[in-house]
């Protein structure tokens, strides 16, 4: 029995979905709401069977409403408790209870069985969405999910600056003004759509490739009109006026102002949706979430531990706590020794480093060296020091409000708690 | 006034070596710190090793400063001279950015302490050349040009900042770590370059007190005028390269100690020296006493304080000389 199940994970391993491209000849978009058991389907109010919920992260609808919407057939087989449903393009076979279900004939690996609700089969909304190709957009602030095959919402959106801007189609030439912008354009799989980017933007190597338009504080105004951009992605850190010129040119310009992860992650949301890649935009964030959770949980069972951040050696630099690497810091379970220091990037007293004696010292900087450290005079009785628990840190993952933002949180809890390494895989999850 | 200065001198200066010593991101009794410091093998860390060897770097660099601020206005023979005004630590703190530029930094030990003194040495030489016109010294043109190569020195250490991405954060940060660094290294280095300055400047005082008379004065007087030029020159650049390279950019203190001494003591060197170097030493001691106290456990850089205090003086002098 156990090598059956293993061949069976096993095989549905080794075929995993890509979504294919569907025409639909008339426009399908269904709206739901988490918790409503009012939908609209096209903009008609629909009732929905039974309310959508959050299961394991995955919103589960009824089967039978989105079957209506895709103009499928379903059929139900009591014997095999299985469920076929059938359109145009495509045909799916579900079983109550088992994790498989059948995609034109091909197995597929489902995020959770289909079971029973309220009389009505339950499944999950992304495999659904998947398999018949539509795309969802899955708004946060309001609970809602739009399904809809190639319709573009027209999307209205607001930035940190108080400068709107509607798209009516998915932007196809985009600036990215900031490491962390190109960062999340590319994740999002938006890559291809990216013209330009800053000197410093060096993740993921397909950046490389991109024209530069100059530096982060600094970027040349010329060099990003000469690209003709539909779309100029900034952030705080680009000199205002330059952004407010571009947006007077009539050049799309949004620069945002993440403050924490929640805000990292309503970025990665809407810019899928900007960028037209909804799904992958929230697969994106399914991982980054549950890995964040991982990480949540396991700080919990371990004693909050002392830790200094060094951010520069000449002179000793640390993080505030209301900086991002602060928060950071917290949530990885440990105690920032400069949270009450003056300022975002505080000149720290080395007096104070020694006394506050640190358990754990992380150094982010380029060039850093642990062994630096220990020979610092006066510094040996530093815990951190006594024990070697010194690391470094590529500071790229801690400083830069993208999708790597959770590899920067697990690296910093490996270290804070490092006996607990194995508890996690290593390999990153964003990757 | 006079009469109580001196006393009163040792005392402030003890006073605030004392309050260096007590204060600071962690507070010490004033008995605990004496045990530590005649028990140096308790293993004490903080005030052995972090802040006694500062304050004492302090003192030293204040008063290298101090002294470098006094030679220069003799040099120039113009009580606005000073080696942070005219460029002479910028032109030091270029030197340094150059070499770390050029991978020079680990060349040999200290190696640069040696390009911060060339580069002071090559400041000094280019303000006292330019300003210096048919044998005089023009007062204004020595203050401008001073004033234009330190923003000269201060762009192109900028430019190679940019240029070379690694040297950015090693000296852009350079110039704001002012004495929080400081080690008994830091002392050890100093030390050699001041006291050799500090002998040869007090050997020196009867020439350099007929020097500031004027160069025709002095030369009938008897005083091998090029060879006091070159001697001050040198002093000037050993004293302000040390410093830069122990704790980068601090201003204000070789003007001010200097012109207050001056207006209490009149010229004589054999007073001014041994008075500006126990008076910066104080004056910087306190400066960083404040720079590291004020908002503990962060720090502010010193040059912050010693322009606040630098600045508005400047002025009164400028006010005073008028040397348009």
């Amino acid at each position: 029995m156990k090598k059956l199940i293993l061949a069976l994970i096993l095989i549905s391993l080794l075929f995993t979905i890509t979504p294919k491209k569907v025409s639909y000849s008339h426009e399908i978009t269904l709206t739901v709401k988490i918790g409503s058991s009012k939908g609209y389907l096209n903009g008609k109010e629909v009732g929905l069977y039974f309310a959508p919920f959050i299961k394991n992260g995955r919103t589960v609808v009824p089967l039978r409403n989105f079957s209506n919407a895709v103009d499928a057939l379903v059929k139900w087989d009591a014997n095999t408790r299985s469920i076929k449903v059938e359109n145009a393009y495509t045909q799916v076979v579900f079983f109550i209870g088992k994790k498989t279900a059948f995609v034109n004939g091909v197995p597929v690996n489902l995020y959770f069985a289909p079971f029973i609700k309220g009389g009505r089969t339950a499944v999950p909304l992304r495999n659904l969405s998947e398999f018949f190709g539509l795309k969802v957009r899955w708004n946060s602030t309001e609970r809602k999910i739009i399904i809809n095959g190639d319709v573009y919402p027209v999307l209205k959106v607001k930035d940190d600056l108080g400068n709107e801007v509607t798209f009516n189609s998915p932007p196809e030439r985009i600036v990215s003004l900031a490491p962390s912008n190109t960062e999340i354009l590319f994740a999002v799989g938006a890559g291809d759509q990216v013209v330009g980017v800053t000197d410093f933007c060096n993740y993921p190597e397909g950046a490389l490739n991109k024209e530069k338009v100059g530096g982060f504080s600094n970027p040349n105004v010329e060099k990003i009109i000469s690209l003709k951009p539909d779309f100029v992605f900034g952030a705080r850190g680009n000199p205002k006026d330059l952004l407010l010129r571009l947006s007077d040119m009539g050049i799309k310009t949004l620069a945002f102002d993440p403050r924490s992860i929640e805000d990292v992650f309503s970025l990665i949301e809407l810019i899928g949706d900007i960028t037209d890649h909804p799904d992958k935009a929230s697969e994106l964030l399914f991982r980054l979430k549950e890995k964040r959770k991982k990480i949540d949980d396991e700080v919990k069972r371990f004693e909050k531990k002392k830790v200094y951040l060094e951010i520069w050696n000449n002179p000793y630099m640390s993080v505030g706590k209301d900086t991002f690497v602060g928060k950071l810091i917290e949530e990885a379970g440990g105690i920032n020794i400069a949270e009450d220091a003056k300022g975002d990037w505080p000149m720290l007293s080395q007096e104070y480093i020694i006394k506050e004696n640190p358990q754990i010292i992380i150094l982010g900087y380029m060039g850093a060296d642990p062994g630096e450290v220990t020979k610092r005079p006066g510094w040996k009785n530093i815990d951190a020091v006594k024990n070697e628990r010194i690391y470094t840190i590529d500071p790229d993952i801690i400083f830069r409000p993208g999708p790597r933002i959770i590899d920067g949180l697990y690296e910093l809890f490996r270290f804070i708690h490092g006996e607990s390494f194995k508890l996690l895989p290593t390999a990153s999850l964003t990757r | 006034m006079k009469k109580y200065f001196i006393p009163s001198l040792i005392l402030i200066l003890f006073l605030i070596f004392i309050l260096s010593l007590s204060f600071g991101a962690v507070e010490y009794e004033f008995k605990e710190i004496i045990f530590f410091i005649f028990h140096p093998s308790s293993g004490e860390e903080i005030i052995l090793k972090v802040r006694l060897p500062r304050v004492i770097s302090a003192f030293f660099v204040g008063a290298s400063l101090s002294l470098a601020g006094l030679l220069s206005q003799t040099l120039f023979l113009n009580p606005l001279a000073d080696p942070y005004l005219f460029g002479i630590s910028s032109g030091a703190n270029f030197f340094v950015t150059l070499s770390l530029f050029l991978g020079l930094d680990s060349l040999f030990a200290h190696s640069l302490s040696v390009f911060s003194f060339v580069g002071a040495l090559f400041s000094t030489f280019l303000v006292f050349m330019i300003s210096r016109i048919k044998g005089k010294i023009s007062p204004l043109i020595l203050l401008l040009s001073g004033i234009a190569l330190n923003y000269l020195f201060s762009s192109f250490s900028s430019l190679f900042t940019v240029w070379g991405r690694d040297v950015l954060n090693k000296s852009v940060f350079w110039s704001m770590t002012g004495l929080s660094n400081a080690t008994w290294l830091s002392v050890k280095v100093i030390i050699p370059f001041f006291f050799l300055s500090l002998i040869v400047s007090i050997f020196m005082y009867l020439p350099l007190n007929v020097y500031i008379l004027g160069e025709h004065e002095a030369a009938s007087l008897g005083v091998n005028v090029v060879f006091t030029r070159t001697i001050l020159l040198i002093l000037i650049a050993l004293l302000t390269g040390s410093s830069v390279y122990v704790s980068g950019i601090i201003g204000f203190i070789g003007l001010m100690v200097p012109n207050i001494l001056r207006g209490i003591y009149g010229t004589d060197h054999l007073k001014l020296i041994p008075l500006s170097v126990a008076s910066g030493g104080a004056l910087l001691m306190l400066s960083d006493l404040i720079s590291r106290t004020v908002f503990s456990p962060t720090e502010i850089p010193v040059s912050i304080i010693t322009s606040l205090l630098g600045v508005p003086f400047f002025f009164y002098i400028l006010w005073r000389e008028r040397p348009w």
